[in-house]
């Protein structure tokens, strides 16, 4: 049941958008997101659409992995449609039975709102599938590194991440087996109302918790064994330097979210 | 001077309003440059706590540890002494902190500021050490339980130790797993690198020039494998098993064959067998 | 109780290769029986598919010549086959020995006096002092104790097959050979059917009356532990070790000397070099 999550799936290919620096691909992904709420019209999102075929094939990944990643969220997408189709008012009454009265307005923004989150989705999941969690926290990492005169702990939280991403299947696995193991024990997972089923899952929760510590425990001993003391006076294997293609890549991307903004 | 000089120390553990629970009863050790050594104890004996002291992950309560002529306990020196004394843990899963292998290595040489160049490269030879290179872009969690432990070791060469500690490296693995720890730690010590090898496995012990055997926090016998198999009351009553070769050996001579006392592996027996003939 | 498993195939995701690929095995009533294989050959996900916690893509499995899923349920299949997961002392999580080892019992339904009566039993199969340690927290154990109140708690299901996944797995000499010796007994005194699965044949292939070797999710081997190391070239093939005096005894074997290869306990072992040495009876065959 765990193994269908795919948060932070990177997966490595040879190819341009790949190749990226991931600070870039982090402000690119950003100024699309905020192009894709600043876009107007039906051919704005078309060409913004076209765009991101253009990225996907730059990629080198395919369509439908992609695709697959709006799953988790189609009900979501499906749902502001729905909403916007059926209560948003505006122009022209496109059908009208019973109670429900479908306007031209509602039609159009559900549609662009639709759009919009799955334009959102795919534009995001392809910065995760392109650049590895460790790239995209090293990306963070520095983009947020002139906040540390301020305090704020870039490094840290940059560990964090990435700690936290390496450990994710690992739990995720842990949970499966601990869940398997109290089945064995008839242990009961799925009936009940809310409490009880809330009450059902400490079997799960308390071995799953104990387990995040004691990985915790080892892990802080071997970090310290291997002279980890924070991200003062460390240095990095992949220096990222921007490169020509970076800059070329936020051009297009700039010109394209002020074209479809424009249209 | 020994390289790891342990005079008379002493660990205990409090945790919270719990009695203090002493797991170091006064050691004494010396560990010289390119030993390979081995420390063999039940469970509870306290043998991950004293690998814990080599490197200053634990400091002693009482006495003191000295990695090459530096207190463990003199807080400038730790990451100095941690260096130089690499360990590599029980579990694969629970050392491993970046989510591609290549970047595993190279945690442990960011750690030192090294320039990227220098990483590189040591990375490369850490990577090529210990046979995993095609596997650098792998994320861990995809590896079997003997490669995450080569890349744990990996980790630690690319720091370039001159002595590693290895904590029940495989405890948690399957026969092909152990061989391919039990090979690399072979070509390690032909590296001349310093081995402490920890584990409750008698068989392990038998390519090491030295063994300890520990209970309760104590030193029960220290000496050559040969002199540990002989001292039979000693391995048993820390709750330890002689492995099979040596029962039978000592079987045979007793029923009057000619064999020598020195045999402790397959391969020996079989040609002092042989020569029998 | 028996077990059958009739053509069993299994896959976690349609894309992926199978884990099992056409499993036939019988596990008989009241016996002891081994499964072996190294990590990834299928073995813990074969015994998944006993006791109902997965469901074969293909195939079936009887207990009993009840087909699992039809003419019984995965329910019922949990209750009468217990599931020893390995490190099961991972999957502790009340407050007491007592009360975690009454969590399977209590899933049944159980309470009161059978409640009680399950647990102390189920604690005395495992050498478990019940009066001492039924109220002290199961965290606080040693960690031989602590696998062997886990093994308890499947115990106290009183399943009529036990099925454990490398029970000794990270504990020393001493509790290994202890705990062994308690599942034995389970088995010889009283009636409980076992299968042990291991990837290290001297260790506990050799206490079972039979063994199946797995690899690549198929059974390879099978036969009483002295028939499976004859096939010692198989063994090998799919990095498997023969426990290490019976190797010795291959190796003299090959160099030319009659001897038996199917033995692999120190007196056995060396009554057979003996016969072979004592009185410089035997002569090498020339290969």
């Amino acid at each position: 049941m765990f193994k269908n999550i795919t948060i932070g799936q990177y997966i490595a290919r040879e190819s341009t958008v790949h190749e990226l620096d991931p600070r870039m691909k982090i402000i690119i992904t950003l100024i699309l997101i905020v192009g894709l709420f600043l876009i107007g019209s039906f051919w704005g999102f078309l060409f913004m659409a076209a765009y991101i075929m253009f990225l996907i094939y730059f990629s080198r990944l395919s369509l439908p992995l992609l695709v697959r990643g709006l799953k988790p969220v189609i009900f979501i997408i499906l749902f502001t449609l729905f909403i916007h189709i059926l209560f948003t008012r505006g122009g022209e009454v496109l059908l009208e039975w019973r109670f429900i009265r479908v306007e031209e307005g509602g039609l159009f923004t559900g549609l662009f709102m639709a759009t919009r989150i799955a334009l959102l989705i795919l534009f995001t999941s392809l910065l995760t599938l392109t650049t590895s969690p460790i790239q995209l926290t090293d990306g963070l990492e520095t983009l947020m590194s002139p906040l540390k005169v301020v305090k704020f702990p870039a490094h840290e939280l940059a560990m964090m991440m990435t700690i936290a991403l390496r450990f994710i299947p690992t739990l995720l696995e842990e949970a499966e087996k601990i869940l398997k193991a109290q089945k064995a024990r008839g242990a009961d997972f799925e009936s009940g109302n809310l409490l009880r089923r809330a009450q059902n899952l400490i079997p799960l929760l308390v071995p799953l918790f104990l387990s995040a510590f004691r990985r915790a425990d080892d892990l802080a001993a071997a970090l310290e064994a291997r002279c980890y003391r924070g991200g003062v006076g460390r240095t990095r294997m992949k220096e990222l330097v921007l490169k020509r293609s970076d800059w070329l890549a936020l051009v297009i991307s700039l010109l394209v979210v002020v074209g479809v903004i424009l249209i | 001077m020994a390289f790891i000089a342990l005079e008379d120390v002493h660990y205990t553990y409090t945790e919270g309003n719990e009695p203090p629970v002493q797991a170091i009863h006064g050691i004494d050790l010396a560990i010289e440059k390119g030993d390979r050594i081995a420390i063999v104890g039940p469970n509870g004996s306290g043998k991950s706590t004293l690998a814990k002291l080599f490197n200053a992950l634990l400091t002693p309560v009482q006495g003191q540890v000295l990695v090459d002529g530096m207190d463990t306990a003199d807080e400038e020196k730790i990451w100095e002494i941690r260096q130089r004394v690499g360990m590599v843990f029980q579990n694969p899963d629970n050392q491993l902190v970046a989510t591609m292998v290549e970047e595993e290595v190279a945690f442990g040489p960011e750690n030192l500021g090294l320039p990227p160049k220098l990483i590189r490269q040591r990375v490369q030879e850490a990577l090529e050490m210990v046979g995993m290179e095609e596997y650098r872009n792998f994320p861990p969690h995809h590896l079997s339980g003997g490669q995450k432990q080569r890349v744990a070791i990996a980790s630690i060469i690319a720091m370039r130790p001159q002595c590693i500690v290895f904590d029940e490296p495989t405890a948690m693995l399957d026969p092909l797993g152990r061989q391919e720890v039990l090979k690399t730690i072979e070509k390690l010590a032909g590296e001349g690198i310093t081995i402490v090898y920890i584990t409750h496995f008698m068989e392990e012990v038998v390519d090491t020039d030295r063994v300890i055997i520990l209970k309760a926090g104590q030193v029960m016998l220290e000496g050559s494998p040969l002199d540990v198999f002989q001292a039979r009351d000693i391995v048993e009553d820390a709750d330890l098993e002689l492995p099979d070769i040596p029962c039978l050996v000592d079987k045979l001579q007793k029923a009057g064959l000619p064999l020598s006392t020195g045999i402790l592996t397959k391969e020996e027996l079989v040609k002092a067998l042989c020569a029998l003939k | 109780m028996r077990i059958e498993i009739k053509g069993v195939h299994f896959r976690y995701f349609q894309e992926e290769e199978e884990v099992l690929k056409g499993v036939n095995m019988t596990i008989r009533d009241g016996e002891f029986a081994a499964l072996v294989g190294h990590t990834g050959s299928g073995k813990s996900t074969l015994v998944q598919t006993i006791n109902g916690l997965l469901k074969p893509t293909q195939g079936k499995v009887f207990l009993d010549g009840q087909e699992i899923g039809k003419d019984i349920s995965f329910k019922e299949v949990r209750r009468r086959v217990g599931l020893v997961f390995q490190y099961p002392e991972h999957q502790l999580f009340e407050e007491t020995v007592f009360l975690d080892i009454a969590f399977g019992p209590k899933n049944l339904g159980l309470e009161g006096e059978e409640l009680k009566r399950r647990t102390r039993r189920a604690m005395e199969f495992v050498d478990l002092d019940y009066e001492s340690l039924k109220d002290r927290s199961p965290f606080g154990l040693s960690g031989g104790q602590k696998r062997r109140v886990a093994i308890a708690g499947v115990l106290a299901m009183e399943p009529e097959l036990l099925i454990l996944d490398e029970p000794i797995a990270g504990l020393d000499p001493q509790s290994r050979r202890r705990l062994l010796d308690q599942i034995g007994a389970l088995n010889s005194q009283h009636g409980i059917s076992v299968l042990l699965i291991s990837h290290r044949m001297e260790e506990a292939a050799v206490r079972a009356q039979r063994v199946m070797v797995m690899n690549k999710g198929e059974i390879v081997l099978q036969g009483t532990p002295g028939r499976i190391f004859e096939g010692r070239e198989k063994l090998l093939e799919i990095g498997l070790e023969l426990p290490p005096l019976t190797d010795v005894l291959w190796q003299l074997k090959e160099k030319g000397y009659p001897l038996r290869t199917d033995l692999f306990t120190v007196e056995e072992v060396a009554r057979e070099i003996l016969q072979c040495w004592g009185g410089f009876r035997c002569s090498k065959i020339s290969p």
